[in-house]
């Protein structure tokens, strides 16, 4: 047993932040517990293969277990950038926020009805505490105020920036043709679009609310914290800006 | 040949697969305490072994 110095205990402390770091991230998934159990269990392997001293597995785990910790890295990459995003999600809520008033409400409805109507799809994300400047950065800066004739202009057909999203912060579109990280939940339906997707994957990461109109069925559905909701009724929609939009 | 192939990586589809994986992670989200003596078994035992050796 080591003498208890300074240096010592300082050591001790950080590997402990270290490790309850580690943990709690690989815990937090099923899919990270699975694909680090895996790797453990071929690190698992190569301590027999070391006490038994096999000539060929050992020269072979020499090259293996070198590559392995890169290998595992490359695997979880997906789940390190969800974390990441999350951790982010977080630190960038805004104790103050502004929310569109009731005019915006309506304008931002009318839009959505009339897409529907022509079966054009939108994608519309309303943000609440978590700043989406990440993204307007990268799109179109609009600042314009929200108006049914806009929403309806950006989202028409084969125009510039139809295919990506439009960014609404309190009674303004910030931006159009933003785009979004795709949701990678393996429980949604395989035929969702590229454009739903965008929605969900948008919700899991901030607490924004995303309006989703499909091109095909010109049905409308709400993405918040990570989960789709498809409206049976447009009118519906309203409830749902009324209670986000409070 | 099938079944030989399925023996051989049984214990990678075990570990792989949704039941140890589900155990798990249900045992973390209920005792969320267990990272935390983890986390210290590990920061011990790296300080023995790396003094020891």
């Amino acid at each position: 047993m080591p003498d208890i110095t300074f240096k010592l205990i300082i050591e001790f402390y950080l590997l402990f932040i270290f490790a309850l770091f580690v943990f709690r991230f690989v815990t937090s998934s099923k899919r990270l517990i699975a694909i680090t159990t895996v790797f453990a269990f071929i690190y698992l392997i190569s301590v027999f293969v070391y006490m038994l001293d096999l000539p060929i597995l050992v020269i072979f785990f020499d090259y293996v277990l070198n590559w392995i910790p890169l290998v595992y890295v490359i695997v979880i990459v997906p789940d390190m950038r969800l974390a990441i995003d999350l951790a982010w999600k977080k630190q960038t809520k805004k104790d103050n926020f502004e929310m569109g008033s009731d005019q915006t409400k309506l304008q931002i409805y009318d839009a959505v009805a009339h897409l529907s109507n022509q079966k054009t799809g939108a994608l519309i994300t309303i943000e609440k505490h978590n700043t989406l400047d990440q993204y307007s950065e990268r799109a179109v800066l609009l600042h314009s105020k929200v108006s049914k004739e806009i929403l309806i202009n950006i989202f028409t057909p084969l125009t510039p920036l139809h295919d990506g999203a439009v960014i609404i912060r309190g009674d303004e579109i910030v931006c159009a043709g933003a785009y979004y990280v795709l949701s990678e939940n393996e429980k949604v339906e395989s035929t969702m679009g590229s454009r739903h997707r965008a929605g969900l994957g948008i919700s899991e990461v901030t607490d924004s609310l995303t309006i989703v109109v499909s091109e095909e069925s010109g049905n409308i559905s709400i993405a918040i914290e990570g989960i789709l909701v498809r409206l049976s009724e447009k009118e519906k929609l309203m409830d749902y800006l009324n209670t986000f939009m409070k | 040949m099938k079944t030989l192939v399925t023996i051989l990586f049984l214990p990678f589809r075990v570990l792989a697969g949704n039941q140890v994986s589900g155990i798990l992670f249900n045992m973390f989200k209920k005792y969320p305490w267990l990272n935390v003596i983890l986390s210290l078994l590990f920061a011990f035992a790296t300080i023995v072994i790396v003094n020891r050796g």
